[in-house]
């Protein structure tokens, strides 16, 4: 297999999991066009990016916004504004990337408002830096137990993405 | 990779202590298991945000503990602190169910008109005892007469249907060791209102043991005719 065969089947392996994180993420038959355009945008902006660990890192961001994106346009069409691209925030995000991420921002902060006592708990701990096994020795619980009660705080979380499995 | 295994590989990336090689092992079960790659997107998406200061700092205030609540609640010594004011506060209802139950009984004994306990129930001065002719007992013994603390025992009898001027009475243990003479008894109300003879002693006089009570009428010519007799036993409580 030469170099070019070698990167078409890395990006097929990414597009294949990018299209069913835009499936998770609730974009139903429009996940396929949302997985292609996050392609595109990796391989316009992020051509630089050639490992499969980078595509996969780089994947969940761009898709997100993009699937944040098509909902708001989709469940308002009317109030849908076309950004300009070529006009960065102050963090150097396009104006429609740094909207998204503001409004996953807002909805996130919203669901872990209304997570239970436990994910709050773990996300508390978290962010004050501690690690798995730290947070176990502080709950009196088991590594794994930790990592499932993260893994259903996150799949809680997914919904204020607007996903739906 | 199993999930499990994959979940733990995450779990330690995200920890920032996965060692190269086991990384290059996560992002490959990565491009090969979608269920582990979502986690790893949604886990790779709120790292990145939190390391927004502003977005930070409102999910530190939002995971905050509420206000006299501690997180979790089950833990440490506030844990403890609940567990013994529950269990107390669960004594606290059970006793006084018991005393509520306790005294509604009592109550409801009272309206009843049924007798109160053995231990509350005050003790008669007089003991009153009918007596029935020995060829009318029912149970064809002798008749049982349980005697207390009572100071006085009243035996009552029947006069029967002759017509006498008076009657007389003679009260004899069976071991003849006490014999206790009664003149000039006249019928009068009884227990229940009926028309009875009586005699009254002082139950010291009434050691336990088998007694017979003859009674006799005294006729107007001063004849003495026999009525009846009567066959009891004492019984002293203890």
């Amino acid at each position: 297999m030469d170099s070019t065969g070698g990167r078409d089947a890395l990006l097929e392996k990414v597009r294949v999991r990018i299209l069913g994180f835009a499936t998770y993420l609730g974009c139903g038959n429009d996940a396929e066009d949302i997985a292609q355009e996050t392609m595109v945008v990796l391989h316009t902006r992020y051509a630089d990016a050639a490992s499969l660990e980078d595509l996969l890192k780089l994947g969940p961001r761009i898709c997100s916004n993009l699937a944040l994106n098509w909902r708001r346009h989709k469940s308002n069409p009317a109030r849908a504004v076309e950004l300009p691209e070529s006009m960065p925030d102050a963090s150097e995000r396009d104006p429609e990337s740094a909207l998204s991420a503001k409004q996953l921002q807002e909805l996130l902060l919203e669901a872990i408002r209304k997570s239970d006592d436990r994910c709050k708990e773990i996300l508390r701990l978290r962010l004050e830096g501690a690690r798995t096994k730290e947070i176990a020795d502080r709950l009196r619980l088991r590594t794994g137990a930790v990592d499932t009660a993260y893994f259903r705080c996150l799949q809680r979380l997914r919904n204020a993405l607007g996903g739906s499995r | 990779m199993n999930r499990a295994e994959g979940g733990r590989l995450l779990a330690r990336y995200f920890d920032g202590d996965l060692p190269a090689e086991e990384q290059r092992q996560l992002f490959e079960a990565l491009a090969s298991d979608q269920e582990l790659y979502n986690a790893f997107a949604e886990e790779a998406l709120l790292a990145e945000m939190l390391r927004d200061p502003g977005f930070r700092a409102k999910v530190a205030a939002a995971v905050q503990p509420r206000v006299g609540r501690s997180l979790p609640f089950l833990r440490g010594w506030h844990a403890r602190w609940q567990l013994a004011g529950a269990m107390a506060l669960i004594l606290l209802l059970v006793s006084a169910l018991y005393f509520y139950r306790a005294n509604h009984r009592a109550e409801g004994n009272l309206a009843k008109g049924g007798a109160p306990p053995a231990a509350e129930r005050p003790i008669p001065a007089m003991l009153t005892v009918v007596l029935l002719p020995t060829e009318r007992s029912q149970s064809g013994g002798v008749h049982q007469v349980v005697l207390g603390d009572q100071q006085t025992v009243r035996l009552e009898m029947d006069p029967g249907a002759g017509s006498y001027s008076s009657y007389r009475a003679t009260l004899v243990s069976l071991d003849t060791t006490m014999q206790r003479d009664f003149d000039g008894l006249k019928s009068g109300p009884g227990e229940g209102g009926l028309n009875r003879l009586a005699v009254e002693l002082p139950s010291h006089m009434l050691p336990s043991g088998d007694y017979t009570l003859t009674v006799s009428g005294v006729t107007t010519a001063g004849a003495v005719e026999p009525v009846a007799g009567y066959s009891f036993s004492i019984m002293r409580k203890r």
